[in-house]
């Protein structure tokens, strides 16, 4: 089963890798359908946990899928979910790049930009979505999600700051 | 976001191309010092300011194809300078010296989390940091439509997009495949295409 797990993780990532418009964080929502929907690899909380993990961590958000590929198939699947979202992205960022001159001033590239950019901005309220219904369980968990989308909103404190301040306040029990 | 301080470019004439270990160097200390996100700003500090391997347009321009591409758009940043440095090597050092730290990092984080994982203070805690994340992932979506959410036509499918995926949870590739050339047609029909993409901090 653990092969089988490995193998689906590798197809996810590929697949996914070319349509993370806007960045990693777009994949959220389709991430959940397939591991916690459909191929049941873990719960709600888990990937809400996973998810928070991979925010604390520094560098690129997309990095998440080596948490899932982990959950999923051990440690070749964090190694493999990680490579295989990067290595798509790495060929066509890398063949556009070297014949890019001036392709972000020609209109074709200018439309797909605008007309992708709304359906990106759903697909990331989605995933915020997602990660509120499998973390807030109460009037506790919502007054700290609220608060810290103002936290965020109106200010530019360290995210760091504010997960430390939640932990705190779920240590003490209010979530 | 967090960022550092936005400061001066060099005036210095123009560095000898770095090394291979230098650019891996370099983006593995631009991940390092992004703790709690503001990347793609500490990546103009490094690279503009402090390096002088690219001036601010260069910078904005290779950001800009980031940002237009899909992807991470820190991974794609990371490609398009190593390249720009030093050919396929380049971008490979970039790439490695990006994700590899950030991978140690999440592989000590989810091993005490698995391992620590039925203690409850730390699941409490943990349950604490979800719901930040929640409000997190809301602030960033509004912080990037700010401007998308004023145009009646953009806000038209950014709901069509919640209600499909976030709500009826309709699979990415179908929704992407149908609403994005609707949208982008859209657009071109509304000759709004000379207007500048959204561009994050």
């Amino acid at each position: 089963m653990k092969d089988n797990a490995l193998l689906q993780i590798a197809l996810i990532c590929l697949s996914l890798s070319l349509l993370a418009f806007g960045g990693g964080k777009s994949l959220i929502p389709e991430l959940h359908k397939k591991a916690v929907t459909e191929l049941k690899w873990m719960n709600d909380e888990r990937f809400v946990d996973l998810f928070a993990i991979s925010q604390t961590a520094p560098g690129p958000s997309i990095l998440f899928v080596s948490l899932i590929g982990y959950q999923a198939a051990g440690w070749a699947g964090f190694i493999a979910a990680a490579f295989l979202i990067l290595l798509p992205e790495f060929i066509l960022v890398y063949v556009i790049s070297t014949t890019w001159a001036g392709i972000r001033e020609k209109p074709v590239s200018q439309i797909i930009a605008d007309g992708v950019a709304p359906v990106t901005l759903g697909l990331l309220l989605s995933g915020a979505i997602v990660v509120a219904k499998g973390s807030i369980h109460g009037t506790g968990g919502a007054v700290v999600a609220i608060a810290a989308f103002l936290i965020f909103s109106l200010t530019k404190i360290n995210p760091l700051l504010v997960m430390g301040l939640a932990a705190i306040a779920g240590l003490l029990g209010w979530v | 976001m967090s960022g550092p301080e936005v400061s001066q470019t060099p005036a210095g004439p123009a560095q000898a191309t770095p090394g291979l270990a230098a650019i891996f160097i370099c983006f593995a200390k631009m991940t390092l010092v992004s703790f709690g996100g503001g990347l793609t700003a500490w990546s103009r500090q490094i690279l503009v300011a402090e390096k002088g391997w690219l001036s601010d347009d260069e910078f904005l321009e290779a950001l800009s194809l980031s940002q237009t591409l899909p992807g991470s758009i820190n991974a794609n940043l990371a490609v398009i300078v190593g390249r720009k440095l030093k050919g396929m090597s380049g971008a490979v050092s970039a790439i490695l010296g990006l994700t590899l730290p950030a991978m140690i990092i999440l592989a000590v984080l989810v091993s005490l989390y698995i391992s620590c994982c039925s203690n409850p203070a730390l699941d409490k805690a943990l349950k604490g940091v979800t719901c930040a994340c929640a409000g997190l992932s809301a602030a960033t979506a509004c912080h990037l439509g700010r401007k998308h959410f004023k145009k009646p036509m953009s806000l038209f499918f950014v709901i069509a997009a919640v209600l499909l995926v976030g709500v009826f949870r309709f699979s990415l590739i179908p929704v992407l495949l149908s609403l994005g050339p609707v949208s982008a047609l859209c657009v071109w029909f509304a000759g709004r295409h000379k207007t500048s993409p959204e561009k994050t901090p």
